[in-house]
């Protein structure tokens, strides 16, 4: 993974100072609290319901063991001893002290980390696929353009205070595992004929109150002129995108506004002068960050012996849940021998997302163990191993079984996405935690689990939609209606390269209704589903009327269907 | 005004007035921009009536750009002689004051922060610095805080200049000790347009130059 030079770490050194300085000035009241809310926001500092809460960049969603460790202590020494993983892959502390903070970032920098944009108005971190580097269905690493983007973007002066964030994802596989169509900027790298890298670019995707699909800006743009054209993007979109009304500022509403075809040619008059300048990408520079993802020294493994290696195992624990975990949480990897593995931070016993210090230091040591000391975390706020042998797959089910990491639950339904939602957040509406735990309840058979196979469902405490309800199979958004809590549902929604919006199938229901309002949606899933079948497909082929007559009945079915709307 | 600080850290007293729109009649946000055409702001250009009637103080004075354009003929004397100076607002395009007036004629050209989060005059001072030549004086007024200023002085700005009274002396003096705070930025901008690794030899084990 990337490691800091003394440039990297000066500036990391040097934001910690300037952001100590800014919160004593805060303190003291020199800054006042309209002035100091962006400053801290860019250091990824919230004050919600209950306290500050900390968003620390884990860029791209690589950590080390180091790093995990350094967080579990942050995590136990200035918080209640556990973290957040959250939907843009970075790791949140819900209950710091102010005064704490700038300490925090202090610890954060010795270990090359910080918190720089994981908030506010400006470019957010970058997210990408989790299984970047390591997939058999890639074609181009994305991170080293990661980390390039990264540096680029952070603290850059002209975009510092754009009219709303701005979040860019990267992938280079055949399948989209990072939501790049709902993202400001959505980069896939890829190769064509002659073998050379290009960038599709996507802009205009995003989700909250006025969700879209991203439309496509370049198709094949040539990696080295990545950055003056993501220059052009930011510059068309900090001097036109719109800054009367929050809520109509990303650049999907710039890109809806004008069409797409429109602002391609604004943002292409815009590079034209910029294109072959001082900032176009070169071999020497992309190999010189690539070299800080080359891949880990491998064993030289014959992958058909391990796979019957692996099959044995399986059938030896045959009665145990080792094969169902083989199956939903061990992932192809494109060297021989070796597979990536999810840990499941989806547990009947605690909040989506959540997994404490001491969890945090026990993965950082079988990570060191078997995975060349490097942690993953997915926009589905769980994390992976991605660099384990077949042949230790066993051992370390073993070992994560013990730490009730090993939930089989990987792409099902109680793999739920959910943000801490009104227990803790201040934007929340309604809480979300315990409609996924009532859900992880209900649904916790695997036996039946496993029998509906993958499904989405995804839980938003408000419309900001951090949990990208929109895109889920199964959506669900926490709404205010009259003070009471109450949640909309919506279906067919669906990431990756057929993303698609879920469509709101009627009113909303109270917490208590959930659990047999998503039972009835799952009936009528294994009622009408034909042979393998998921219930993505299942549901494209027959629509969503036969849900909402399941849900509503038929006179209220009628009624809903009438006031249907898309999301 | 109050005292100006430069790029360099040091610190003068202004020299100039500038010559606001009163705030009650300052340009509204308009609901919608139209697109394409209009391309998206969100917001007017002030009404003609207010050009008409905003008094032009005696001295050297930064106006608005659109009473300018408006009030060419009557201002044209004064500003051959130097003592009109423009402020361009966060709305209005470089383009058109670029098509508008020679630049190098411009005794100096201030842009506009019409609040604090609004970030549009950092790429009106690029665009003016890297693909308009402008080589003058150039000034961040308006909603002007102390930790923007390294990034303002990166886009070109050469003086800030913060609201009256709204920092003190020591206060700017102390902002000016900061500007250094990051002598090593990873991406290029106005005042070097070289991003870090054409500037510096990067490896694992580079020390700092």
């Amino acid at each position: 993974m990337y490691r800091y030079d003394a440039y990297d770490q000066a500036l990391v050194d040097a934001r910690v100072t300037q952001f100590r300085d800014q919160t004593r000035r805060y303190l003291a009241g020199e800054l006042s609290e309209d002035e100091y809310r962006p400053l801290r926001l860019q250091n990824g500092l919230y004050v919600q319901r209950h306290a500050p809460m900390l968003r620390i960049a884990l860029p791209y969603g690589l950590l080390d063991a180091h790093q995990l460790r350094t967080l579990a202590r942050l995590a136990r020494d200035y918080d209640k001893g556990y973290g957040h993983i959250s939907t843009r892959q970075n790791l949140q502390l819900n209950w710091l002290k102010l005064a704490d903070v700038p300490e925090v970032l202090a610890e954060l920098a010795k270990v090359g980390m910080h918190a720089i944009q994981t908030s506010g108005s400006c470019i957010r971190s970058i997210t990408a696929d989790h299984f970047a580097g390591i997939a058999p269905d890639e074609h181009v690493d994305p991170r080293p353009f990661a980390e390039i983007l990264r540096q680029w973007t952070s603290l850059h002066p002209e975009f510092a205070l754009l009219p709303r964030k701005f979040k860019f994802a990267v992938s280079g596989a055949t399948h989209d595992r990072a939501a790049l169509s709902v993202h400001d900027v959505g980069l896939t790298f890829h190769r064509d004929d002659s073998n050379e890298v290009k960038v599709r670019v996507q802009v205009g995707g995003g989700l909250g109150r006025n969700p879209a699909i991203a439309e496509v800006l370049h198709e094949d743009l040539p990696w080295q002129h990545l950055l003056t054209y993501a220059e052009a993007i930011l510059r068309v979109y900090n001097r036109y995108g719109r800054r009367d009304n929050m809520y109509k500022a990303r650049i999907k509403i710039l890109t809806q506004s004008l069409g797409i075809a429109q602002l391609r040619a604004q943002v292409d008059a815009e590079w034209a002068p910029l294109k072959d300048g001082p900032s176009t990408l070169t071999d020497a520079e992309l190999q010189r960050v690539a070299a800080f993802f080359a891949p880990p020294p491998y064993e030289k493994i014959d992958e058909a012996a391990a796979q019957i290696e692996l099959q044995r195992h399986q059938d030896a624990h045959a009665h145990t849940d080792f094969p169902r975990w083989v199956a939903r949480c061990v992932h192809p990897h494109r060297q021989p021998g070796y597979r990536a593995v999810t840990l499941s931070l989806k547990r009947p016993d605690s909040r989506p997302g959540d997994f404490t210090s001491s969890e945090m230091d026990a993965i950082a040591t079988l990570a060191e163990r078997y995975s060349f000391g490097l942690i993953r975390t997915t926009h589905s706020q769980n994390l992976v191993l991605g660099e384990v042998r077949v042949s230790d797959l066993f051992a370390l089910w073993q070992a994560l079984r013990a730490l009730h990491l090993a939930t089989p639950n990987t792409g099902l339904l109680t793999d739920m996405i959910c943000c801490p939602g009104g227990d803790l957040c201040g934007l929340a509406n309604a809480r979300s935690v315990p409609i996924a735990t009532a859900l992880q309840e209900r649904f916790a058979d695997l036996d039946r689990l496993f029998d509906l196979g993958e499904i989405e469902l995804n839980i938003s405490g408000c419309i900001n939609s951090c949990s990208h309800h929109h895109i889920a199979h199964i959506g669900i958004l926490g709404v205010d209606k009259d003070n009471t809590e109450c949640y909309q549902v919506s279906l067919g929604g669906n990431q990756g390269t057929q993303a698609r919006l879920g469509r709101i199938i009627g009113h909303s229901f109270t917490a208590a209704e959930i659990p047999q309002v998503v039972e009835k949606i799952i009936a009528t899933f294994v009622a009408r589903r034909q042979p393998g079948e998921r219930f993505i497909d299942t549901y494209q082929r027959i629509g969503a009327e036969p849900f909402v007559t399941q849900v509503y009945g038929d006179e209220a079915g009628s009624r809903a269907r009438k006031e249907q709307k898309y999301a | 005004m109050p005292d100006i600080l430069f790029a360099d850290g040091s610190i003068a007293p202004t020299g100039w007035t500038l010559v606001p729109y009163p705030p009650a009649n300052a340009p509204q946000p308009k609901a919608r921009g139209k697109a394409g055409l209009a391309r998206i702001t969100g917001e007017a250009a002030a009404p003609i009536e207010l050009l008409d009637s905003l008094p032009v103080p005696v001295g050297k004075v930064i106006v608005p750009f659109a009473l300018w354009q408006h009030r060419r003929a009557e201002l044209e004397a004064r500003f051959s002689t130097g003592e009109i100076a423009l402020w361009l607002d966060a709305c209005e395009e470089v383009e058109t004051l670029v098509a508008a007036v020679d630049l190098a004629t411009l005794p100096l050209l201030a842009l506009d922060f019409p609040k604090a989060g609004d970030g549009r005059a950092f790429s009106s001072a690029t665009l003016l610095r890297t693909r308009y030549g402008y080589r003058g004086a150039l000034w961040a007024v308006g909603d002007v805080l102390c930790d923007y200023f390294a990034f303002m002085f990166r886009c070109g700005f050469d003086v800030v200049v913060p609201k009256p009274g709204r920092y003190t002396p020591a206060q700017l003096q102390d902002a000016a000790t900061r500007l250094k705070l990051f002598p090593q930025p990873y991406q290029g901008a106005v005042d070097d347009a070289r991003p870090l690794w054409r500037r510096v030899a990067r490896s694992a084990g580079a020390t700092l130059q």
